[in-house]
């Protein structure tokens, strides 16, 4: 078997992904799929074109010297000229796009071939790396790290650093790893800490393969921030953190054709290939959806300092006499009859279309109370915890917050891997809540928002989690969960599998059939 | 004395009509609930419903009586199970389809009289016919008249940016 890649089992993205840097970024900030090296300039820069100002260094001379592949010329870096302004760099380095615009092999690549990594200009459309000038390694911190759900046996012994559900549950959580090996091929899939004792989990989307002949310790790979979105997203529709639930529902879909033909709320499906597609444009979903670096400074434009706020005050700047209506509407609008808490009341029932509609046909709905789009944010954004009101899980777990690398580094004893509270966490008092609104409704708007891409990232995990907790629904209405016999279970599947198989090969037979019976049957209508 | 179950109490209308009902079908109302528990005799002494005309009341009543056995609504504040609660349950909607004017008429005596339920009921009702119509449409349908200028119908459009589909 090839290289194949195991992916998120709740949000569907790869652990594998990769970055180009950008000039000015240190070596440390560039890597390939495997999590070291670099993407190599050879077969990957022609691609991106004379136009995308992507440069290559040597890998075994001098890192810092940047060149121009479609220039025979050689630059000096920037460490060298000490200056560090990437703009002006930039004007120098671009290539000039009249010239040779047909010339698409970059002579100076043909030099040197296999020596080259690829660094990233400002259009580079490589698909082998996100590239620095699109994603900061803030923004994609711990995008690689992933952590497993593993079935307890009956020696587990609880451990000081055990989440409450770890205790009461069936199942645990293993150590996290920066490197998801390459699957189908038993890569060693080595976790920090060995938590419980287990070092190298036996990590599957899917059971069915004679890899995993032992359904039983089958363990389900997950980003540590996806496990908080599910945690959130399970408790703003149950009430309490199911994890049973998301572990029966692991059991019943782990089978690669089930996994792959989830419905998923992004664009994942569409970067799935056998190496993950870094599609320009799709940098938002790697981006940290908990801990994101700008995120305080936008909210912090949200909040009042103004000591005479409040969230009863109008949302929009109005001169008074716009908001008595003349006295002869007032007689027939029946809204002008109710007091201003009765039409909160109904616009509280109504989504924010039909509160734009009913603002252009009433005056009585002129003006609007700041706190209504806090009303609308809870029902429209839910996955936006920092605005609720008082929060039933205020902390992220230790493991959202280490990549393996910080704890091998840095070993933090058990005791103290404590959770992190949720950071920017809104007063509902002090909050502009329309002007919030708005900002988190720009979120979609990627060149203008970048700075709310965690958040775009959080929303569609928090889509999948509710597709997820749908079918734990229906699962468990059913009496699939908890399920009883995993190993029947796949081994049922795996039969169903090639049943199926062997029925679409068989319909495939007879359709090829039937097309060459018409082919000689036409052939043999013309012949007469 | 009677149970509290056979109780009955006299309410009089703002336009001076007493009616007489089950204790247990008043109290929906809290207003009436605190008013009884003040008075402590209930049944003797008429119950005053200032702002409710007795067409109105009896419509409420109607309301009530049909409700007597729910369960009490919880104390905390509903924030959250008003939300829950979308759906408008049959026979509510069936007694909400009256003339436009009884109906604000029912949202602001369920208002005053403390019917957390029946407002409820009242706000969603008004909320479904919005829904899914343009300004037009929500003017013809409660008859308002249109007076914005073309300039202050236009500063609202740029201020409901923020409705617009992304």
């Amino acid at each position: 078997m090839g290289y194949s890649e195991q992916l998120c089992q709740i949000c569907g993205v790869s652990f594998n992904i990769a970055r180009i840097r950008r000039p000015d970024e240190p070596r440390s900030a560039a890597w390939i799929y495997y999590g070291s090296d670099f993407v190599d300039a050879e077969g990957t820069i022609q691609n991106c074109g004379r136009k995308s100002g992507c440069m290559i260094v040597d890998r075994d001379l001098d890192e810092d010297v940047l060149q121009d592949p479609w220039k025979r010329r050689v630059v000096e870096g920037e460490d060298d000229e000490g200056g560090g302004d990437g703009n002006g760099e930039g004007e120098e380095f671009a290539p000039n796009a009249e010239d040779d615009e047909d010339d698409d092999e970059p002579p100076l690549l043909e030099q040197f071939v296999e020596l080259m990594k690829h660094i990233a200009g400002p259009n580079c459309t490589n698909g082998n790396g996100y590239i620095g000038h699109r994603i900061s390694l803030q923004e994609m911190q711990h995008c690689r790290v992933w952590q497993t759900l593993i079935r307890k046996t009956e020696t587990f012994q609880s451990a000081p650093d055990d989440e409450a559900f770890e205790r009461t549950e069936d199942v645990f959580l293993s150590g996290i790893s920066d490197d998801m090996p390459e699957t189908m091929d038993g890569g060693s899939a080595e976790t920090h800490p060995a938590r419980h004792g287990v070092r190298k989990p036996n990590v599957t989307n899917g059971m069915i393969d004679s890899v995993y002949t032992d359904a039983k310790a089958a363990c389900m790979p997950f980003h540590p921030w996806c496990l908080e979105v599910f945690k959130r997203a399970s408790h703003a529709k149950s009430g309490e953190v199911d994890i049973a639930g998301l572990w029966g529902w692991y059991e019943n879909e782990a089978d690669f054709e089930m996994f792959f033909a989830f419905p998923r709320a992004g664009p994942t499906t569409g970067l799935r290939e056998q190496w993950w597609d870094h599609a320009v444009g799709s940098e938002w979903i790697v981006c940290n959806p908990l801990f994101m670096p700008t995120l305080s400074d936008e909210l912090q434009t949200t909040i009042s300092s103004d000591p005479s706020f409040d969230v009863g005050q109008g949302a929009f700047d109005i001169p008074s006499s716009q908001l008595t209506p003349p006295t002869s509407t007032q007689e027939t609008d029946p809204f002008t009859t109710l007091p201003a808490e009765l039409r909160l009341m109904i616009l509280q029932d109504l989504p924010s279309q039909s509160i734009a509609s009913l603002r252009l046909s009433s005056r009585a709905f002129r003006q609007l109370p700041i706190s209504l789009w806090h009303h609308l944010l809870l029902k429209e954004m839910p996955w936006f915890w920092e605005a609720h009101p008082s929060t039933p899980l205020p902390t992220y777990s230790f493991w959202t917050t280490k990549s393996e690398k910080d704890l091998k580094s840095h070993p933090v004893a058990p005791e103290n891997r404590n959770p992190v509270p949720v950071p920017n966490t809104l007063d509902p008092t002090r909050t502009n809540w329309h002007r919030l609104y708005l900002l988190l409704k720009e979120r979609e708007n990627d060149e203008k928002y970048r700075s709310l891409r965690g958040l775009r990232n959080r929303e569609r995990i928090w889509m999948d989690c509710q597709e997820i907790l749908r079918r734990i629904e229906e699962y468990r209405a059913r009496g699939e969960i908890p399920v009883e016999d995993v190993a029947r279970l796949v081994r049922e599947r795996t039969e169903g599998v090639r049943r199926r198989n062997r029925e679409r090969m068989e319909a495939r037979r007879r359709e090829q059939e039937r097309d060459q019976g018409v082919v000689t049957h036409t052939e043999a209508a013309q012949m007469l | 004395m009677a149970s509290e179950a056979e109780q009955t109490v006299k309410l009089v209308s703002s336009d001076n009509v007493e009616i007489v009902t089950e204790r247990k079908v008043a109290e929906r109302s809290m207003l009436i609930k605190n008013m009884i528990e003040d008075l402590g005799a209930p049944g003797e002494e008429p119950i005053p419903i200032m702002n409710v005309s007795e067409a109105v009341l009896r419509k409420v009543l109607e309301w009530c009586t049909h409700h007597k056995n729910d369960p009490a609504p919880s104390q905390d504040d509903d924030a959250d199970s008003r939300k829950k609660t979308t759906d408008i349950e049959d026979w509510d909607q069936k007694f909400m389809q009256v003339d436009q004017e009884m109906l604000f008429e029912i949202i602001l005596a369920a208002n005053y009289m403390d019917i957390k339920a029946l407002l409820d009921v009242g706000c969603k009702t008004v909320a479904n016919m919005i829904k899914g119509k343009s300004p037009e449409e929500i003017r013809k349908t409660f008859n308002i008249q249109n007076d914005f200028t073309p300039e202050e119908e236009d500063q609202i459009r740029r201020e409901n940016e923020w409705a617009e589909d992304r």
